[in-house]
């Protein structure tokens, strides 16, 4: 699913340059579940943003679920994010002023799925996470774990093979840590690869394997 | 993505937030201020033009105004004459007073000229009554004898409203108490118009109260207040209106003689302007062209200053929103998608600003002759900003769509 060779990444600033990734290079299968866990810097962010295609890398290859993601332009990137990659953020990152319902529908929109698909789709995966009953809520009317299954929603209806996961229970304590990372099992049971930044090493244990990062390289 | 959910996508945007429709009101009062003050400031730059030419407006080429503003300097030296007539006649002779009209006169003075005042009269100035009474009698009316506060003898106000009787009512002095008596029937030599004594003026009556009289004019010739008033329809039937106050509009048609109204004032000692609007209109594109040009600069310079506003408040608006775009990005949003986004969502507003300040313009000019005349280079000033704002939002949204790194966007940084 993920095969990274000597990826580099520097962040300019007026002072001087910030190595984030010093040639980072590993492999994840598909279906597997990889968890990340570094020291705050260490770089592991920036990674998970540049194998999510939120970044720019300056060095390196990377190759998503057979596509070569160098040299390819704006809209290529797009429509591979898009196809491919699906987020669950520490925050949540759920937009404020639209309803639980209209959040899980944005990938579906953008995909372009027709909408009574869109709502059976939506409904199912509600059913699933339980949040069927919370649909018409805004996310600032749910609590924490609530607002982090609905992210975990949306990740699901998008059906993308890569979920990127930056610190998913960071925000969470530890019942709906647990609750969250079953959740993750979950997707991981439906064939997804799960790419999860963490530096809770319980929750790291639910992975299949931990990839260490340490001041931008893999130790 | 395809249209119809980017505008699904617009419509929950527009439905959900609160801001949305802040922004659009901000943009509205925006947009009318730009609107108003471009109208206005082409209309202050007009009607500089015509001022100065004594022309109001008309949106026809063939139609003249009259300025007979003298016609109204001779009323007023006529009315304050009259007062002062009431009150020196007061002293030499015993005044009868007859009522002419139930009309109030200030009304009337809005709404007729003098000519159509005294057409109302049932008989001209200064008749003649029984000689050997030696009254002069005047025109009055409800306001004037109100202001000179004149009392029967028994101190009430009097009342000379008109009564079917056929008979004219009218008030004696009270040096004539002894020979005429209330209820008596006097006729007028001229006339033989019959008038009817009504009340009995006391003696004591003030004629003018003091504050009115603090606020006379220097008294002029009692030869002044019988000039003779143009009489507009005896030269032009109804093709002359009253537009404004001492300004008619006269369609030029072979019926009208505007050398002959001229001359006709000028023999009556009243002077009038007439001008051609054609030629004020083509005073405008040719000879003021210079002030002209002005008025566009400045049309200009305020277009571009509520253009900016208004564009940075829509930017800012989307920028307040970065966390948002970064979301739409994480899921599979193309910068293409976002930027139609951004142009639809501007497009609403300036669309919605827009709307209002058509209606409310449409309404203003439908009040004005002169402003209904320009309107439709006022809705074109309008379109045109409206393009203007919806070519410079998407040129901005291309940019800034270009500039964010969803990345940053996620942690709150608007731009790279």
């Amino acid at each position: 699913m993920i095969k990274i060779t000597n990826l580099k990444k520097n962040y300019i600033t007026k002072d001087c340059v910030v190595e984030a990734l010093k040639g980072v290079s590993f492999d994840v299968k598909p279906g597997e579940f990889v968890s990340i866990m570094g020291e705050s810097g260490s770089g592991k962010s920036t990674l998970l943003n540049c194998i999510g295609l939120m970044d720019y890398f300056d060095d390196g290859e990377y190759e998503l679920n057979g596509l070569k993601i160098n040299g390819m332009t704006t809209k290529q990137l797009n429509l591979a994010r898009r196809n491919n990659i699906s987020f669950i953020f520490q925050n949540y990152e759920l937009m404020r002023n639209y309803s639980v319902y209209e959040n899980i529908e944005v990938p579906l929109l953008a995909k372009n799925m027709k909408f009574k698909l869109r709502k059976t789709h939506i409904e199912e995966v509600a059913e699933k996470l339980n949040i069927a009953e919370y649909l018409k809520n805004y996310p600032y009317q749910l609590s924490g774990g609530q607002q982090q299954r609905v992210a975990i929603a949306r990740a699901m209806v998008s059906d993308n093979p890569l979920i990127l996961a930056d610190e998913p229970t960071g925000a969470l304590d530890r019942k709906n840590s647990t609750a969250l990372m079953e959740y993750l099992l979950l997707l991981k049971n439906m064939s997804k690869t799960i790419l999860m930044v963490t530096h809770d090493k319980n929750m790291a244990e639910y992975s299949e394997r931990i990839i260490y990062i340490e001041d931008g390289k893999i130790v | 993505m395809k249209f119809q959910n980017l505008i699904y996508l617009c419509t929950l945007r527009i439905f959900n937030k609160l801001r949305f429709f802040i922004i659009s009101v901000l943009l509205m009062l925006a947009g009318i201020l730009v609107f108003y003050g471009t109208f206005y400031t082409f209309l202050y730059s007009v009607s500089n033009i015509l001022n100065e030419r004594h022309v109001l407006g008309s949106n026809h080429n063939n139609i003249y105004k009259i300025e007979s503003k003298y016609i109204s300097f001779a009323y007023d030296k006529y009315y304050e004459n009259y007062r002062d007539f009431l009150i020196e006649q007061r002293k030499k002779y015993p005044i009868g007073v007859y009522w002419t009209t139930s009309e109030n006169l200030t009304n009337n003075f809005d709404s007729h000229t003098i000519t159509q005042m005294q057409q109302m009269c049932p008989d001209l100035i200064n008749p003649q009554l029984p000689d050997e009474l030696m009254i002069p009698t005047l025109i009055g009316d409800c306001s004037l004898l109100n202001s000179v506060g004149i009392h029967d003898m028994d101190g009430n106000p009097i009342d000379l409203s008109i009564r079917d009787n056929g008979y004219i009512e009218i008030a004696i002095g009270s040096s004539l108490s002894k020979w005429i008596h209330i209820g008596d029937v006097l006729t007028a030599n001229s006339s033989n118009k019959k008038f009817i004594v009504t009340s009995i003026i006391a003696e004591n009556s003030e004629w003018v109260q003091s504050e009115l009289l603090d606020n006379h004019v220097q008294p002029v010739s009692l030869n002044y207040y019988i000039i003779k008033p143009i009489n507009l329809s005896d030269y032009t039937g109804e093709e002359c209106t009253l537009y404004i106050n001492n300004v008619y509009l006269c369609e030029k048609n072979a019926k009208t003689d505007i050398s002959n109204i001229e001359k006709s004032a000028q023999d009556s000692n009243i002077y009038i302007d007439i001008l051609s609007m054609s030629q004020a209109e083509r005073h405008i594109l040719k000879e003021n062209n210079q002030e002209f040009q002005f008025s566009i600069v400045l049309v200009c310079f305020m277009m571009i200053t509520v253009i900016t506003i208004i564009t940075i408040l829509s930017v800012l608006s989307w920028l307040g929103d970065s966390h948002d775009i970064g979301i739409l990005y994480a899921n599979g949003f193309s910068n293409k998608d976002i930027f139609l986004l951004m142009v639809i969502i501007n497009l609403i507003k300036f669309i919605f600003a827009g709307c209002i300040s058509f209606i409310l313009l449409s309404n203003m000019t439908m009040q004005s002759f002169t402003l209904d005349n320009y309107k439709y280079i006022v809705y074109f000033v309008i379109l045109l900003i409206l393009l203007i704002l919806v070519i410079i939002s998407a040129v901005l949204s291309y940019i800034v769509v270009n500039r964010m790194s969803p990345c940053n966007l996620l942690k709150g940084e608007r731009f790279d």
